[in-house]
């Protein structure tokens, strides 16, 4: 009876993993097709045809659970798709003799899944034949189930690697490229890059170049007098929104979520006039108004939130020992809620350190650049300073980077309560 | 008040019309150029030319300073010295190949069978002038044009330009001694408006603020809690915040959007009703002559690009959340690397991409490609929406594994006893529970996208084709309102862009707040 289970069971390892890898190869081929396209290159695009079609087929023929229609036809044609599309990669990869150019990485990168799900269902189309015409003994199924159960998992993991390898791969290639880019002297695109010729000449020229440490100096001055600007405004706010229950509180709480959802874009020509008219188009103070005002909303949803959970039982009990409103904020509400300040601290100084469009209107003396504009400014088609921008990102980036990766949570958390992110 | 179209010089030197000395007869100098520098907005001059006998081919040459002799041509900052800017080429094999067509927009031109016109601006719409036909990237023109005309975009507001036209004969034989050179400078800035009265602007400030204190005074008199009114001393500058640099400039927009307001009419905006409404769609707008002024165009794109960047990252981000969320080894390290795209500042992330993305960049090297990733029109559509997708996913990813994280497990070690497959978990376990986040965060999503500015920005500006005082191929609409505004200084008419915008937006947030059920104001 339990070998009968077995055998209804049972599904050979290798067609498993064929399934599995299967999805990763269609997925490449459609990478292969799209290349083939850009490079017009017709042949290979009929070859990749054919090879989706087979690779599609395979997938449609290995069967998640027992088979329900064994038949042979149906194992000779999984054989020959598989063989035919063992055979469509290296043509792909080597039809091309007349105008052969050599094999790129990307040609290898893309065929090998390819190559590796026609080998693997190849071989376990050998090896599982008497499974799929339905004649395998009761004593295979049940060392097979016992050969699945103990590799199905790694099988999983190294195809869940896999795919987790190549969006990491395409997470990292940029910032990966412009580190390269920082260290390879003169200020090419291209990705002549090699271990001997390593420079730092572009850091240094960042590092000794005024302008970098003026408009690092203004990016500081303008984050840090918006968060303290806005901090001080959102903090009371937020403690009224969350403790005092007076007339008007829903219609306030509800106008500060509407207007997250203001674009900038729509404010900016507003903006723009109005400061113009004001004076306060090249000055900082300008910018952290802007600045503290769009980030105000989010400040206040988050700290009113955290004020939420802190229990009012805790105030009431130190009015009754005699604090007064002033002194339980002191010593009560503001350090419990210190972990929300800093967090709100945190996210509107990076609002403002990466806020690109409004800096890039208000400002317009190369000495008031922040950062963003700044480094925007170094790449233009006149000056296209490759190398200096590379490094100079890599500076800026790097602590940003740090920031969001030790609170990632919080970062997260705080995005869906509202847009920060320039 | 100064005319817009006002200061435009165009002077055309005489020839030097030396003997012909060349033995194998080139083709006659092109000595009949005109220029038009009022042509449509500021940033482009129009210019035609009589064509000349045997001539095969022309080459066009633009430069910043005055030059005599090809050699001699200091490039403006797009081209490469000594080459010609553009070719025209002669012939009665009328090619047609608009797959390339769009490789040479910039090479905007129309051909004519009569001698030239006066009023150059009014080409597109003159029945007298006919589009010449493409042949690999070329404008073919036929051997019966008598003049042309074309477009020079992507001039600098007060920039001033040298264009020159060299005839080539059968052999490639040219001539270029006694080069024709005219010149134009686009409209500039030459007067500094008055200082505008801010009296207005004071007056409205005043009004909110002490409108406020009022409201609040008043609620506070007759609040019956004691204790509960002195929460409006706590809220109250946040709101004056809000009223005076939010709810101001947003009305201020929407009235700004009612009048002619300009960079030249600083200050002095008058009332003109739905003008600027009307010319957003009017064929005054239509400035390549396309029929199209450009609302319709830049809107689509938008829908496009919102949907597409907005789908891809939900379909990434649920993919992937799923993956880190199952059993993977090394789940910290992966977590981190996912994160990168997010982390790193969107406006380095952009300049970064526009770099690999160049076409001597690294992304053509590797793939063994040749193509312009930013310049042609469908390539660049495709690549701003890949940028973002790349700068947008692992956000996606980070919140829908924080979501995933909070479904119970025990319905999947009831639908795992029950032999339900992979496929069938997510559809009918993971996908219900997820919704109630996933749609909002969709919409939210949305929201950011449509006003997403500094991708585009930074990556094409709007272009490839953005020159014409209409929305580029890549321009949303937000990124054109940027280019209305502040390279062609029409504030009014930006204003109404923006209120346009902002009642589409209104769209999306009402039905984000009804599906947030308000954002559970009160929780």
């Amino acid at each position: 009876m339990r070998a009968d289970v077995a055998s209804l069971r049972w599904t050979p390892l290798g067609l498993q993993s064929t399934r599995w890898f299967g999805w990763i190869s269609l997925f490449s081929l459609m990478i292969m097709f799209a290349f083939a396209w850009m490079r017009n290159d017709d042949y290979g695009m009929k070859i990749v045809i054919v090879a989706i079609l087979c690779n599609s087929t395979i997938i449609y023929l290995v069967p998640e659970d027992a088979p329900e229609h064994r038949a042979s036809s149906r194992l000779s044609l999984f054989i020959s798709c598989s063989v035919l599309l063992m055979l469509s990669c290296p043509i792909f990869l080597f039809h091309r003799d007349s105008t052969f150019t050599g094999i790129t990485l990307i040609d290898l990168w893309t065929s090998l899944p390819v190559l590796l799900v026609s080998i693997l269902s190849f071989l376990s189309g050998i090896k599982s034949w008497r499974w799929f015409v339905g004649k395998h003994t009761q004593s295979e199924a049940i060392e097979g189930l016992s050969r699945s159960r103990k590799h199905g998992p790694r099988v999983l993991q190294i195809s869940k690697q896999i795919v987790l390898l190549h969006l990491g791969l395409f997470a990292i290639l940029p910032p990966l490229w412009t580190l390269m880019l920082s260290l390879t002297p003169g200020n090419s695109l291209g990705g002549d890059f090699k271990i001997s010729s390593i420079t730092f000449e572009h850091y240094e020229k960042i590092m000794g170049m005024d302008r970098f440490w003026v408009w690092l100096r203004n990016s500081i001055i303008v984050s840090v007098g918006t968060t303290i600007f806005g901090l001080s405004i959102a903090f009371p706010a937020a403690y009224g929104f969350s403790r005092y229950r007076f007339h008007g509180r829903k219609l306030g709480l509800f106008v500060f979520l509407i207007v997250q959802m203001f674009p900038g874009a729509l404010i900016l020509v507003p903006y723009f006039i109005v400061m113009k008219g004001f004076g306060l188009l090249n000055s900082f103070i300008g910018l952290m108004l802007a600045y503290s005002v769009t980030a105000l909303p989010l400040c206040v949803w988050l700290m009113k939130g955290f004020f939420d959970t802190i229990p009012i039982e805790l105030e009431e009990a130190a009015r009754v020992d005699g604090c007064s409103q002033l002194q339980v904020f002191i010593h009560i509400i503001f350090p419990l809620s210190l972990p929300a300040v800093a967090i709100t601290c945190l996210f509107s100084f990076l609002a403002a350190w990466n806020e690109f469009l409004l800096a890039l209107t208000f400002l317009s003396d190369t000495d008031k650049y922040t950062m963003p504009v700044g480094i925007a400014s170094m790449v233009s088609e006149t000056q296209p300073y490759w190398g200096d921008f590379a490094a100079a990102s890599i500076l800026v980036s790097l602590p940003v980077v740090l920031l969001f990766i030790t609170f990632q949570r919080y970062l997260v958390d705080g995005m869906v309560a509202g847009s920060v992110k320039g | 008040m100064r005319s817009r179209t006002a200061a435009i010089s165009a002077v055309s030197l005489l020839a030097l019309l030396l003997l012909n000395q060349a033995s194998a007869s080139p083709p006659p100098i092109v000595d009949e150029v005109q220029i038009d520098g009022e042509v449509g907005l500021n940033n482009r001059v129009r210019y035609s030319f009589s064509t000349v006998e045997g001539a095969t081919e022309y080459e066009i040459y633009y430069s910043n300073s005055y030059f005599n002799n090809v050699s001699s041509i200091a490039p403006p900052e797009t081209s490469v010295s000594g080459f010609p800017d553009a070719w025209l080429t002669v012939s009665d094999n009328q090619g047609e190949d608009p797959s390339l067509e769009e490789t040479l927009k910039f090479m905007r031109c129309w051909w004519s069978p009569w001698p030239q016109e006066e009023e150059l601006s009014t080409i597109p719409s003159s029945s007298n002038w006919s589009e010449p036909t493409f042949s690999s990237g070329m404008p073919i023109i036929p051997k019966q044009a008598s003049s042309v005309a074309c477009d020079l975009p992507g001039i600098k507001r007060g920039q001033e330009v040298y264009i020159g036209v060299v005839s080539i004969g059968a052999d490639e034989i040219s001539n270029t001694e006694g080069l024709v050179v005219v010149s134009a400078i686009t409209i500039a800035e030459s007067e500094v408006p008055p200082k505008p009265d801010m009296m207005p602007v004071y007056i409205a400030l005043g009004t909110i603020v002490g409108g406020l204190c009022l409201v609040i005074a008043v609620l506070y008199f007759l609040s019956p809690n004691r204790r509960d009114r002195q929460g409006y001393f706590l809220v109250l500058p946040s709101i004056i915040l809000l009223a005076t640099l939010t709810f101001y400039p947003v009305g201020y927009g929407i009235y700004l959007s009612f009048t002619d307001e300009s960079a030249s009419n600083y200050g002095q905006g008058e009332f003109v009703g739905l003008d600027n409404y009307e010319l957003l769609f009017s064929e005054d707008r239509d400035f390549d002559g396309d029929g199209d002024p450009g609302f319709w165009r830049a809107f689509t794109f938008t829908l496009v690009w919102t949907f597409g960047c907005v789908s891809m990252h939900m379909l990434l981000g649920v993919l992937f959340a799923l993956l880190l969320e199952s059993r993977v080894i090394g789940k910290v390290a992966w977590r981190t690397i996912l994160l990168i795209p997010w982390a790193v500042p969107g406006y380095i992330s952009v300049i970064m991409w526009r770099g690999m993305l160049n076409r001597f960049g690294w992304v053509n090297g590797i793939l063994t490609t040749d193509i312009d990733y930013l310049g042609w029109d469908s390539w660049a559509k495709f690549s701003v929406i890949f940028v973002n997708i790349w700068m947008g996913f692992s956000f996606m990813t980070m919140t829908v594994s924080g979501a995933l994280q909070g479904i119970p497990k025990d319905m999947y070690e009831a639908a795992s006893i029950d032999g339900v497959s992979t496929f069938k978990r997510f559809r009918h376990l993971t996908l219900p529970q997820l919704m109630p986040a996933l749609v909002p965060l969709s919409l939210l999503g949305m929201i950011w996208t449509f006003n997403l500015f500094h991708v585009i920005f930074l990556m094409t500006g709007g272009g490839p084709d953005r020159y014409y005082g209409e929305p580029g191929v890549t321009d949303i609409l937000v990124t054109f309102v940027y280019d209305v505004a502040f390279i062609d200084g029409e504030y009014g008419l930006a204003a109404a862009w923006s209120v346009i915008i902002f009642l589409m937006l209104i769209a999306f947030s009402t039905t984000y707040l009804t599906v947030t059920k308000g954002g559970e104001v009160d929780s």
